[in-house]
């Protein structure tokens, strides 16, 4: 990769980190995975089969095993990283698409605009994130859709502050007051100057928020509210099955390494992103 | 003809006055040191002159007009006209603009034509062509301020103000871009305020210098005479601390709060009752030489370096 642009020296540093590398993998796995679900997919995701219930893992075909139902495993997580993906990036530009400009008026305006619309953020950090959600997805109707706004509702607190803490920091930098002295409107010295120059932390938090975006739509299906059989959400796949633990424990293992692996690859690809666009550490 | 003319100026800061009652005028093409050490106020008045901070009181003529009043189209036509360098090059360009993009944005912004300009402002402050799809991260400290100064100069200002242009620069770079300067102010017949607490900064550019104290103007006179031959006590101890000045003026007092009085009363050696109850006014003792003070350095008193 060449150019010196500070994007092109950010994407060299992330390929030289180990983790961040095994984020990306892992990521690009799960999005492969969701592309291709069809072909990948050794079975119908929701194709009943009664006589082969709780078949263990290996037999017959079933590499990961059948569940009470008697549907794939393997089947249902593989069309399964399609509803978490869809759910992550959905959830997340709620929060990104009204939590920014939010935090971005805040910061840059301040005085009353910045209280009311902090103190609003205030209010809905205020309650516990799961419940929050609950609620919401229990106003607007139980289904996966719902659950994905609710999700995202809960994220714009996060983005508002941290575009809000950004902006302000960075709209009292010598090139903000040079960029009025030479005559760019307000709107221009938000767009061009201040919010490019806040995105470092925005990248980070949105790709970190993808994986609790995954963890809190899972837990919102686990419990019932969100995705509705027989789609095959690893959350409500954990929630149908977790009866059988005893009986067949990969249906509980199966979904839950999935999410496991998901929300890693997000984190350290998050994580990496951090150390990457960060100046301070060098370029190898 | 004055470009610039400066009337009872105030800056408040809450209930703090940076500026106070700061009176000067500049003549167009003439360049004016404003010399004072950190807190005298005088990035302040640079900043209440260029509109980024609000008067709390005086007028502020520009060609004119005054600047204070300006509003919308009238204040873009203003911010054309007079420019700013900053004194960080390392936050004053935009991490993410290239060269070409941060200089000919002020061209971009007033609805001014952009071709060929973009060589023309790198050859006039001494960068290549080949420096403009480069990033501020790959220059130095006296490259980035050669950048904000094309920047500055890219709307074919009047007036430039350098608010400690070259104070975060190394000795040798700061020698380079004080010559630019001066270069461009002949060359384009530009009106500087040069900003600096480094009065032998300001003896080698500046025509005329104002010292300032505390928020207020102390002495304003030609540059040469008033380094030569300070009237007011701060002006001769600032003279006495450049290096090499073999000129020693009583040791000052620890400084101490004044209401009413002169704001350097609690420091001066030759502070009388009456310079602890009223403020000296501006008063001229030679021609275009203005000091503030009730006692000011006698010719006796002041000895050449």
């Amino acid at each position: 990769m060449t150019g010196n642009s500070p994007a092109a020296v950010a994407l060299r540093k992330l390929a030289h980190s180990r983790s961040a590398l095994i984020g990306v993998g892992l990521c690009a796995a799960f999005a492969m995975m969701a592309l291709l679900a069809p072909w990948l997919a050794p079975y119908s995701y929701k194709k009943l089969d009664l006589a082969h219930r709780l078949m263990a893992p290996g037999q017959m075909g079933h590499w990961l095993g059948t569940d009470n139902l008697g549907r794939d495993l393997l089947s249902r997580l593989i069309y399964g990283s399609r509803v978490s993906l869809a759910v992550g990036i959905f959830s997340v530009s709620i929060s990104l698409i009204v939590g920014v400009p939010l935090g971005a008026l805040a910061g840059y305006a301040g005085r009353w605009i910045d209280s009311v619309i902090m103190r609003a953020m205030d209010l809905l950090l205020a309650f516990p994130s799961i419940l929050l959600a609950i609620t919401i997805v229990t106003v607007l109707g139980n289904d996966l859709k719902n659950a994905m706004i609710a999700v995202g509702v809960v994220g714009i607190p996060v983005f508002a502050r941290i575009t809000r803490a950004s902006v302000i920091s960075v709209k009292e930098l010598e090139y903000v007051q040079a960029a009025r002295t030479i005559g760019c409107s307000p709107a221009r010295i938000l767009t061009v100057h201040i919010l490019p120059n806040c995105a470092n932390p925005l990248i980070v938090q949105a790709t970190l928020s993808l994986g609790t975006s995954v963890l809190d739509a899972a837990g919102l299906s686990f419990l019932g509210l969100g995705a509705r059989p027989p789609t095959p959400e690893w959350g409500t796949m954990l929630g149908d099955t977790y009866r059988y633990y005893d009986q067949a424990p990969w249906l509980v293992i199966g979904p839950g390494l999935a999410i496991l692996a998901m929300v890693l690859g997000f984190n350290l690809l998050g994580d990496g992103l951090r150390d990457a666009l960060d100046p301070k550490t060098k370029e190898e | 003809m004055n470009l610039l003319e400066v009337k009872d100026l105030s800056v408040s800061y809450g209930k703090f006055r940076a500026v106070d009652q700061v009176s000067f005028t500049l003549a167009g093409g003439q360049t004016l040191g404003l010399v004072g050490e950190s807190g005298s106020g005088k990035s302040t008045t640079a900043r209440a002159i260029l509109r980024l901070v609000e008067p709390a009181g005086g007028q502020i003529l520009f060609g004119g007009q005054d600047v204070i009043q300006l509003r919308g189209a009238d204040l873009q036509k203003f911010r054309r006209r007079a420019q700013m360098v900053f004194q960080d090059p390392y936050s004053s360009l935009n991490p993410r603009r290239t060269v070409a993009q941060t200089v000919l944005e002020p061209r971009q912004v007033n609805a001014l034509a952009t071709q060929g300009w973009l060589d023309r402002l790198l050859q006039r402050v001494g960068l290549l062509a080949e420096h403009a799809n480069r990033f501020p991260h790959q220059f130095s400290g006296g490259q980035r301020q050669r950048i904000a100064i094309a920047r500055a100069l890219a709307s074919e200002p009047d007036l430039v103000v350098a608010d400690e242009a070259v104070s975060a620069l190394d000795v040798s770079i700061q020698a380079q871009v004080l010559n630019l300067l001066a270069d461009l102010q002949r060359d384009l017949n530009l009106t500087i305020l040069f900003i600096s607490h480094d009065l032998a900064v300001i003896r080698q550019i500046c025509s005329r210098v104002a010292v300032m104290y505390l928020g207020q103007m102390v002495e304003l006179g030609p540059a040469e005479e008033v380094c030569q031959r300070p009237r007011h006590p701060y002006t001769a101890n600032l003279v006495s601390s450049i290096p090499g000045s073999s000129r020693t003026v009583p040791l000052i007092r620890a400084e101490q709060k004044t209401s009413g009085g002169c704001v350097f009363a609690p420091r001066c050696w030759k502070a009388q009752s009456v310079c602890w109850q009223q403020r000296p006014p501006m008063q001229e003792l030679e021609s275009s030489h203005e000091v503030a003070c009730y006692y000011p350095l006698t010719v006796e008193e002041v000895v050449t370096v």
